[in-house]
């Protein structure tokens, strides 16, 4: 999150980064890939088999549900129960055969597939060729020809005898291969050993009836064995389409032909199929339409093969690839239609998909006599949404990652070793609060400060706080260790502050679980760690909060278009009237500065819009004051926000107004009447002395009468005769006028010193140090001349060079004036004062001390400060005081009886120097003298 | 030195005691004085009589200040008859404002007599004539030789020293401005600043001994000029 974003633009640019990340995963999902994979996927399945069972099912079931009437012109001559009853048990003698035979030639049967072997010669004389006779009186006859396994691993053909087969207008196999669920579902139209020479008796008989389908037989081809001589070679394999279950196919009974009971119109025309049916007996064969305990005769099956083969119902397996091609159409829509389909819908899409391939399994099978397998595609369809899930999973892994890395450089404040922060955490609890002592080892390291804290007592058990005796320790369960024991004697402060050592981030980070490499356990970890730092995040949220409603100014934040982005209480407080939550613009028009009808407001808002140039507002509203700072953050236009804080000066500015009028009541008020009290009492001093130079007719009258050679002026206040009652008159007046001119005194003190606390170094000019000292002399001269001290100035050998200074003049004059008027007053009359002005280069690397509130940028780029010494040889301060001397209102109590002031003089000093980034301090020796030192940094010349 | 003529001062005060007690101070030197107590009666009688010198209470009662009334004799009638304003408030921004404004000079209340007379004496002088040499006791200047002597002993000035130290002792007890110096002593030169006059001022103070513990002081007024007097010192 950047710094700037406001509340809207998170709201609105969030998920829409979301959703553009979406589809470039989609895109790094490389979809061919994915297809490949569940290609390949599809051809390992049908390899290994995994999915025959199910196409078998799913085959059995097309069967079932293609089930029809059987064609008339086929039916079965069905060697039944009824007839084993009435004929004697199987096997039967040729010659019942023969007159069976002989009946369907009777009832013009148009040919007669027989299905039972006669694989060897007759016992009975003659039966053989009775048989054959009986076979060459039918129109066509087809015999069976089996494919048995021969002894050992050789596999032979079981022809009829010759003699029968002589007879026989086609020979044709019975083989019906069995599935590896027994169940019969195939033939194959043609068979034999080392060549697949045989036609099946279906398609034998179609043969021998002369049909087309002899040409071009449907079927699928097989490949070729080796040719070996002694196995089984298939050929053309059809799915066989069964009409129905056992018995679907039109019956007559042999028992009944044998009796001659059989009408010519239930045979004449058909094709019969001649064989076993009873239970128990020949080769039934469970089938697809029939359960496992009701096998189908295998004549019926052969009458089922030839049935189909005549109304081309048979089915054919489709081409192996089909699979694959099925698959390869289906996947990628499939995976296209995940990305864009809501989360709910993809499992329905995947289930969809994976009926697509039965589906069309289902149409080819009952249209095109086409059998499909669908399983495998099925399984692909529904792998495919296991593959888009897990690339989901791990796109969602590495969002989260990627996100909570970022979060982590944005919110790691914090820096350095964590095992020092925490340390550093219980210092400043130790400081500030309650607690009377800790330690804590972690990753082998102890770290402890304050009561010294015992070793912690065995626990078992889970974690968690402990506590005996004013001993708090928890063992917590991270990587490395981490073990607190806490001396806090309050049980009270001890219960809300262990809970907020649990929420440290120092002691939270550590918690961390394990690296696992699994993508749903790595979502876990990182779900962990993001709602870890969202915790952190709500925390900074919260404390951002907190602090924009708590503190004591007004904070605004606007869009650039002047929307609000973020506004405390206070602001509606100091601007009364203004709606929440309004425009920038809004909020220069309840200040008084209108941007649409004030040309400098509009001026003052495009800058600080486009240049993001600060703007001040002073507002004056009733009693309300507010400073108003307006300023723009962000570099550029989309992500600037224009912050405003509020600052209510009311009350500031009433005590500066009440220290102005102040200062104007003492300057002016208060001064004036002593002026003219002073005028007064000097006035009349003065009227009589000129009465009495008038009578004496003294020498001094001439200087009335003004100028000397150079226009001085002679005193006229030369000393007169006074009578004695005038001259007590005379020390009254001199004693007040001396109290007016001490409380004009102080009161110029007073007056300096609230000038001193309202200098702006703002207003500060060049000054040349040199003038001032001179000038505060010049001032003192009388002063120290009238108690015989000598004023020794001393220049520090600079000659030519001037100092120069940014300050104020008068304050500075002051405040050397106050220095040296100190030391006058507490040095012995006809001492001397020097006070020495002077350069002073500082050593590189030595800071000069720069005062509070002055930036260090007004200090010259030289570190060149100039020094003023003044030294008397004075009763020097006592030593316990010179520390405070430079505070208001203190003077050092042994001379504070001696001298008058009122302890002003030297804490104007200190405001003066320090509001010109200098500094003043003094060393003394008792009964020796004090020096003064004030230093001020130097302008650059 | 000639003899002036019998000075007309006109005093602007509204505190009656100061008012008549300064009057009477000018009086007590011979001189003439009309003592006003507002604004409107000053002006009145400004507008009629010719002063020599003015003396103006910078605040004033009645709402009209000091410096209106400046600012009317300066800009309204464009008289430059020398005005000296008092104020009881030593702020350095009044008298630089004051100044500024047109004021010849200033002095702080307490007024002290001397003082007072003296700044009058200084503005009411006629300019002295550009003798060969000026006597100033104890410094005497031979314009010829461009040489200072104090006490007959001779100081070594550089040429600017010298010519400034003469301007102002030429112009002794007036208020000077640095701009005012400068075009005086330099000429107009745009390459010199006003701290050029401040640097040699400060010198000639020192190689002079302009002190107040000596018989002449140099004070600096500060955002503005300089002002050489004599001390109105008691004996």
């Amino acid at each position: 999150m950047s710094g700037a974003a406001s509340d809207d633009r998170d709201a609105s640019g969030a998920p829409g980064g979301m959703a553009r990340r979406g589809r470039s995963v989609l895109l790094r999902l490389r979809p061919l890939g994915s297809v490949l994979a569940l290609l390949a996927l599809v051809q390992g399945l049908g390899w290994a088999g995994a999915t025959a069972g199910l196409d078998r099912l799913v085959h059995d079931a097309w069967v079932r549900l293609d089930a029809r009437a059987p064609p008339a012109d086929v039916i079965i001559a069905a060697i039944d129960e009824d007839s084993l009853e009435e004929l004697g048990r199987w096997p039967w003698s040729r010659d019942l055969q023969s007159v069976v035979l002989r009946e369907l030639a009777r009832l013009g049967a148009r040919a007669v597939i027989v299905d039972v072997v006669h694989a060897e010669p007759s016992d009975a004389l003659g039966a053989d060729a009775r048989l054959a006779a009986a076979l060459d009186s039918l129109p066509v006859a087809v015999l069976p020809v089996r494919l048995a396994a021969g002894r050992g691993r050789w596999a032979r053909d079981a022809l009829p005898t010759p003699e029968i087969a002589r007879a026989a207008d086609a020979l044709g196999h019975v083989a019906l291969p069995i599935d590896a669920d027994g169940i019969v579902r195939r033939a194959h139209l043609r068979a034999g050993v080392e060549r697949a020479h045989w036609s099946s008796l279906a398609l034998a008989a179609h043969e021998a009836l002369g049909s087309d389908l002899a040409d071009d037989p449907p079927g699928r081809r097989l490949d070729a064995p080796d040719g070996s001589p002694y196995r089984h070679v298939r050929d053309l394999e059809v799915m066989i389409p069964f009409y129905g279950p056992a018995g679907t196919f039109g019956r007559v009974s042999v028992a009944a032909l044998a009796r001659g009971a059989v009408t010519p119109e239930a045979v004449a025309g058909r094709t019969v199929v001649f064989g076993l049916t009873a239970d128990g007996l020949g080769d039934s064969v469970p089938v697809p339409v029939s359960a496992l305990d009701r096998p189908m005769p295998g004549v019926e099956v052969h009458a089922t093969l030839h049935a189909a083969l005549a109304d081309g119902s048979l089915v054919v397996a489709a081409p192996e690839r089909s699979g694959l091609a099925v698959a390869a159409v289906l996947l990628p829509p499939l995976l296209l239609g995940y990305s864009r389909a809501r989360p709910g819908f993809g499992l329905g899409l995947a289930l969809g998909g994976a009926l697509v391939p039965i589906a069309a399994s289902a149409a080819l099978y009952g249209v095109a006599d086409l059998w499909y397998p669908p399983v495998g595609a099925s399984v692909a369809a529904l792998a495919s949404w296991l593959l888009w899930s897990r690339h989901r999973l791990s796109f969602v892994n590495r969002f989260l990652e990627r996100e909570r890395a970022a979060l982590e450089t944005g919110l790691s404040a914090e820096k350095g070793d964590a095992d020092e922060r925490l340390a550093g955490f219980f210092e400043h609890a130790r400081e500030h609060l309650a607690l009377a002592g800790w330690r804590f080892d972690a990753g082998g390291r102890r770290f402890s400060g304050g009561r010294p804290v015992g070793r912690l007592p065995h626990d078992r058990g889970a974690g968690g706080w402990r506590e005996r005796e004013g001993l708090w320790w928890r063992r917590y369960r991270v990587p490395g260790g981490l073990e607190i024991g806490l001396a806090i004697d309050d049980r009270a402060f001890a219960e809300p502050f262990v809970r907020y050592v649990d929420s440290l981030a120092r002691v939270r980070s550590r918690e961390r679980p394990a690296p696992l490499l699994g993508a749903a356990e790595r979502l876990e970890a990182n779900a962990y760690r993001l709602s870890e730092q969202v915790t952190r995040l709500r925390g900074v949220k919260t404390f951002s909060e907190t602090l924009l409603a708590g503190v004591p100014i007004g904070l605004a934040v606007w869009s650039p278009v002047g929307e609000v982005v973020r506004a405390n209480p206070r602001v509606e407080r100091l601007v009364p009237g203004l709606a929440p939550r309004a425009a920038l613009a809004d909020f220069l028009v309840a200040l008084g500065r209108c941007p649409a009808t004030d040309a400098e407001a509009r001026a003052r808002l495009d800058a600080l819009l486009l240049r993001g140039e600060p703007w001040q507002i002073v507002a004056e509203r009733d009693e309300l004051e507010i400073v108003v700072d307006l300023s723009a953050v962000g570099d550029s236009l989309e992500r600037r926000l224009i912050c405003a804080s509020l600052v209510d000066v009311s009350e500031i500015r009433s005590v500066e107004r009440a220290r102005a009028e102040l200062v104007d009541y003492l300057s002016h008020d208060l001064r004036s009447p002593l002026i003219s009290a002073l005028y007064l009492v000097e006035g009349a001093g003065h009227a009589r002395e000129a009465a009495e130079v008038a009578a004496h007719g003294a020498a001094g009258a001439a200087g009335t009468a003004g100028g000397g050679p150079c226009g001085a002026i002679v005193s006229g206040d030369g000393p007169g005769v006074p009578a004695a009652g005038d001259r007590r008159r005379d020390d009254d007046a001199r004693r007040v006028a001396a109290n007016i001119r001490k409380s004009l005194a102080m009161m110029d003190d007073l007056l300096h010193v609230a000038r001193a606390d309202a200098l702006e170094p703002s207003a500060f000019v060049e000054v040349l140090l040199d003038a001032v000292v001179d000038n505060a002399l010049d001032q003192l001269a009388p002063q120290a001349r009238g108690r015989g001290i000598r004023l020794v100035s001393e220049d520090g050998g600079r000659e030519d060079e001037g100092l120069w200074v940014l300050g104020d003049a008068s304050s500075l004059e002051r405040a050397v004036a106050n220095i040296v008027g100190n030391a006058i007053k507490y040095s012995r009359d006809g001492g001397t004062v020097r006070v020495g002005l002077s350069r002073e280069r500082l050593v590189p690397g030595i800071a000069p001390g720069v005062a509070p509130g002055v930036a260090s940028s007004d200090a010259p780029a030289g570190g060149a400060r100039a020094l003023l010494a003044v030294v008397d040889e004075g009763v020097g301060i006592d030593p316990d005081v010179i520390d405070r001397l430079f505070v208001r209102f203190r003077r050092d109590a042994r001379t504070a009886d001696s001298h008058d002031g009122i302890g002003l003089g030297l804490a104007l000093v200190s405001r003066v120097v320090t509001s010109h980034g200098g500094e003043v301090s003094a060393t003394s020796v008792a009964g020796r003298g004090t020096e003064i030192r004030l230093r001020l940094p130097l302008l650059a010349v | 030195m000639t003899e002036l003529h019998r000075l007309r001062i006109a005093l602007l005060e509204d505190e009656t005691e100061q008012a008549v007690q300064v009057a009477e101070w000018i009086e007590s030197r011979g001189y003439h004085c009309d003592a006003f107590h507002s604004a409107e009666g000053f002006q009145r009688a400004f507008k009629r009589t010719s002063f020599d010198v003015v003396v103006l209470d910078w605040m004033l009662s009645g709402g009209s200040s000091g410096l209106e009334v400046l600012h009317w004799v300066r800009k309204t009638l464009t008289s430059d008859v020398p005005i000296i304003f008092v104020t009881a408030r030593q702020a350095e921004e009044d008298i630089v404002t004051a100044l500024g404004a047109g004021a010849d000079d200033y002095l702080a209340k307490p007024v002290r007599r001397q003082e007072l007379l003296a700044r009058l004496y200084a503005l009411a002088r006629r300019a002295q004539p550009d003798g060969d040499t000026l006597e100033c006791p104890p410094y005497t200047f031979e314009t010829r030789s461009r040489t200072v002597r104090f006490d007959d002993e001779p100081i070594r000035l550089t040429e600017k020293e010298y010519e400034l130290a003469l301007f102002l002792f030429r112009n002794r007890g007036r208020v000077l401005s640095r701009q005012h110096l400068l075009s005086s002593v330099w000429g107009q030169s745009a390459e010199l600043n006003t701290r050029t006059v401040d640097t040699h001022a400060s010198r000639i103070r020192k190689k002079l001994r302009l002190l107040e513990s000596e018989r002449w002081k140099l004070t600096s007024i500060y955002q503005h000029g300089y002002r050489l007097e004599e001390h109105a010192r008691n004996a």
